[in-house]
């Protein structure tokens, strides 16, 4: 009597045969996707040591300098502030990149460890714009923020460190692509209907967006191609970190260049909505 | 007696004035180009003993689109040798592909990993390419082919 075993074994050798070489094309191709994904890791990874020891570089050099004992006080203070900006960006970039790695997963804010706290945008901005305007003297660039369009901002509930970054970036961003001699400007804006949330706009004038680039744009590691022949150091990654934290704030963020040749980076953050959260995580001491 | 000319192409500008103070500190007149449009510029207009430059480099709006930033620096080495054989020439690069070393000592240039050797190092080095060498006085004439 045959049984059921017999029979199954009759038309296997047919399934299996078929289910054997599906299953080594699609070990093919998760291999090539392998392969793929560690040429990119290995790209990040030789980017991210560009980018973090150019600065650092420049700065070793200007302190050999300061050492020399012929620079007069002028020529050293200007070593001096030179190093500010290296330090400056040395900082930044190492946070892109610890923030590249917090925020690759699918997180939430809660995931992240940090306290939420009421944060001045005005305050924040302005020190941003103070840290980062040294490195826009050699071209002439002012960064200008307008203190009076923030005054009727309430403190927005946030992370602190995430909020700086996003700021940090796209500030960054505009002194790099920002023609000699511009002004780049930032200024913020309540709702002006009942949504409790405010804007915040950096404004510059250089290296726009092409429309047919607005989609890419928050793309990990997009760079349109002026930007990167005009700028041929660059990771990419400062948009799509800064799109990432701006959504677990639960906000938004738009670029685009209007017809005037002004890029504009919008970024809307909720003022309250994030509050009942705050309250059940430790509160920041004051 | 006249400075000897150095020109620096180096579009991040920290860099540039770092070596520019050390050069000036050390007796050299110094140029300063960002792009390889502006180097090339200033070589038709001014003599120059030495070039420092680095391989990548915005390649500036007279060669937009001929070739990438990536190894703009070596494009600019390569026209530098065509045009003024006289003129020595230095090459930074923070990529040290030995195919790309290579490729930058044919044209007669000494390579440097950036940043890697302390600042007085390289000066050591453009004072030895240098020495014996007559400051340049006039635009070098340049060889067409």
């Amino acid at each position: 009597m045959r049984s059921d075993h017999d029979e199954t074994q009759q038309h296997e050798p047919m399934r299996g045969d078929a289910e054997n070489e599906r299953l080594k094309r699609r070990v093919r191709q998760l291999e090539g996707q392998l392969a793929e994904m560690d040429r990119q890791r290995i790209e990040y990874l030789q980017n991210v040591s560009h980018q973090l020891v150019a600065p650092l570089n420049a700065l070793k050099w200007h302190v050999e300098n300061i050492t020399n004992a012929r620079m007069g006080v002028d020529r050293a203070q200007k070593a001096l502030r030179s190093i500010y900006s290296q330090a400056t960006i040395a900082v930044h970039l190492a946070k892109n990149f610890v923030f590249m790695s917090n925020l690759e997963g699918d997180h939430s804010l809660a995931d992240l460890r940090e306290a939420l706290e009421p944060i001045s945008l005005e305050r924040l901005i302005v020190n941003l714009a103070d840290d980062f305007q040294p490195l826009g003297w050699h071209r002439n660039i002012q960064i200008e923020v307008d203190p009076a369009s923030f005054r009727e901002i309430p403190d927005v509930i946030g992370m602190k460190p995430l909020l700086s970054q996003v700021f940090s970036n796209l500030i960054e961003n505009a002194l790099k692509y920002s023609a000699e001699g511009t002004t780049i400007t930032v200024t913020g804006k309540p709702s002006t209907d009942n949504s409790d949330s405010a804007t915040v706009c950096v404004t510059n004038c250089g290296i726009g967006i092409l429309p047919e680039d607005e989609a890419n744009l928050w793309g990990r590691g997009f760079r349109g191609e002026e930007a990167r022949n005009k700028h041929p150091s660059g990771t990419g990654f400062g948009l799509y970190i800064a799109k990432k934290i701006v959504e677990l704030h639960e906000g938004a963020i738009e670029g685009f260049t209007d017809a005037k040749e002004r890029t504009h980076f919008v970024v809307t953050l909720r003022i309250r909505g994030l509050e009942g959260k705050a309250r059940q995580w430790p509160r920041k001491p004051s | 007696m006249a400075p000897k000319t150095v020109m620096i192409v180096d579009d991040e500008q920290e860099f540039l004035d770092a070596l520019a103070d050390a050069l000036d500190f050390n007796g050299y007149r110094v140029l300063r180009c960002s792009s390889v449009a502006d180097a090339m510029h200033t070589l038709s207009a001014e003599p120059v003993n030495l070039v420092s430059v680095d391989i990548m480099l915005t390649p500036g709006d007279a060669y937009a689109g001929r070739f990438g930033s990536e190894r703009a620096g070596l494009h600019l080495i390569q026209m530098i040798r065509k045009r003024y054989p006289k003129i020595r020439l230095f090459a930074l690069s923070v990529v040290t592909d030995p195919s790309l070393i290579t490729e930058i000592q044919s044209y007669g240039a000494a390579f440097f990993k950036k940043g890697e050797a302390p600042l007085r190092t390289y000066l050591e080095r453009i004072d030895k390419a240098l020495s014996g060498v007559a400051p340049a006085t006039s635009v070098p004439k340049r060889k067409w082919r």
